[in-house]
């Protein structure tokens, strides 16, 4: 009886790359117009995305939103690396941090129940906050509310939530609405703002090559920093 | 009036492969597979070692090794197959629990178990990987955790286990740990996944011409082809069981 090349006659199913599902979240109130700060968070923003690109796997792992936030919130839909190009963003108005966070989250809702829908399976999301300031337009109920969204998605571990304040941010207000686990970090120039993303895009890039069941760490952020 | 009963005896082949990272990286398979083929039952057990637990390899094979040696123990028992299948768990989480010394997380490693008789089956599942009996899902959404690298383990001692029954005679079995999942399921039109046909196909085909002392060998080879290798680095293991 000839035997069977099983190597051969066993098919493949295909199946949709693993999705690495990223926000960013960027303060561009008035602040933010001094200086060059909005103009290396955009130069920043680029570098991520040719970062991003440059690797193959990570590149169709990622999945990217965006949120600016003055008083008004702008969302940008999730897209992979190679159809990310929002406009280059301009600064102006006051800060409202709640709803850009409430914001932020339900675009995770969402994109999480169209996974689902689609079979596709996705990493832990990461929510990435920069902000030169504080949430000076938020009412403290504001800030409590978001605040406890955030907790009990950090319990839920629904979301990693990355808060960095640039410049003379009020690190302990932002702090308010982080997990104690991990507070905002105040990373101090504006210009620390590409180490910031160099070290997104590497993590990015891990955990889509991570091995599955193997337990994840990402780079401490303090690698990329300068002192 | 006489009665005869004809039964089919059951024929199985359970393998085991490290993955190409875990070769790289000096580290023993940490998956583990068993199985009793009888002429009127069938005890199946894979298990899928935590990747970063010290113990896992220890662990999964004693959770196998436990799972068929307590389903063996209670099988002339006034029992159901859902009660059998649920002690032979217990079981198994306990003999990880007292070979453990006190740190039962080094021996972390999920569990797949699957008894049939003639009159009914049943299942139970921690952890990712998947049971297909008759060619359908035996558990249909067993809570592996919402993030495709992370999974719930044995050892995680307030979570429980996804079971399932049937009072259906099954006919064909396939057990697969996460490594295998890439490639023997697709998400169906509603995005859940669900055993992909043309890979169990051939495989049945196959077993069903093979010499038994042939299969594990053709088998294996399959599983370290280069073939698969380029789409899974993982653990791989394979049960398959017919009558």
């Amino acid at each position: 009886m000839p035997e069977q090349n099983l190597t051969d006659s066993v098919e493949f199913a295909e199946n949709p790359m693993s999705r690495c599902p990223v926000v960013l979240l960027i303060d561009t109130s008035g602040s933010m117009s001094a200086g060059n700060r909005i103009q290396t968070i955009n130069d920043a923003m680029d570098e991520f995305i040719r970062n991003v690109k440059s690797d193959t796997q990570t590149s169709l792992s990622a999945d990217i939103a965006l949120v600016t936030f003055s008083h008004v919130i702008q969302t940008h839909e999730f897209t992979s690396a190679d159809s990310f190009s929002p406009p280059r963003m301009t600064a102006g108005g006051g800060t409202k941090i709640a709803l850009a966070v409430h914001s932020a989250l339900d675009m995770l809702e969402a994109r999480k129940a169209e996974y689902r829908d689609n079979g596709v399976s996705y990493y832990r999301p990461i929510l990435m906050l920069i902000t030169d300031g504080y949430p000076e337009h938020d009412s403290p109920q504001d800030i409590a509310e978001v605040r406890d969204r955030i907790m009990s998605e950090e319990e839920g571990r629904s979301v990693a939530f990355f808060a960095f304040g640039i410049e003379d941010a009020d690190i302990d207000r932002v702090s308010e609405i982080t997990p104690p686990n991990r507070p905002a970090r105040n990373i101090g120039d504006a210009s620390q703002v590409s180490s910031i993303f160099q070290w997104l895009s590497n993590s990015i890039a891990k955990i889509s090559a991570s091995n599955p069941g193997e337990r994840l760490r990402l780079d401490p952020i303090d690698d990329y920093l300068d002192y | 009036m006489t009665i005869i009963l004809t039964t089919r005896s059951w024929r199985a082949v359970s393998v085991s492969e490290a993955g190409t990272a875990h070769i790289r990286n000096d580290v023993v398979c940490q998956d583990a597979c068993g199985h009793i083929a009888g002429s009127s039952a069938l005890i199946a057990c894979v298990a899928d070692g935590a990747g970063s637990a010290s113990h896992s390899a220890l662990g999964s094979q004693a959770a196998v090794d436990e799972f068929i040696d307590k389903s063996i123990e209670l099988w002339n028992s006034e029992m159901t197959p859902a009660d059998i299948a649920r002690q032979a768990f217990d079981a198994s989480r306990n003999a990880i629990i007292n070979i453990s010394e006190g740190r039962p997380r080094r021996y972390a490693t999920t569990l797949l178990g699957l008894i049939a008789f003639e009159y009914g089956w049943a299942a139970v599942q921690i952890g990712d990987g998947a049971i297909v009996v008759d060619g359908r899902l035996a558990i249909e959404s067993s809570h592996s955790g919402e993030y495709v690298n992370e999974t719930v383990f044995i050892t995680n001692l307030d979570a429980e286990p996804d079971t399932a029954c049937g009072t259906d005679s099954l006919d064909r079995v396939a057990m697969i740990t996460d490594g295998l999942e890439g490639v023997a399921l697709a998400p169906d039109e509603s995005g859940h996944r669900q055993p992909y046909d043309r890979f169990y196909e051939p495989l049945y085909r196959w077993f069903e011409n093979i010499e038994l002392a042939d299969a594990d060998h053709n088998l294996r080879e399959f599983l370290t082809s280069e073939r698969l290798r380029s789409r899974t680095q993982d653990d791989v293991t394979l049960l398959l069981a017919m009558r």
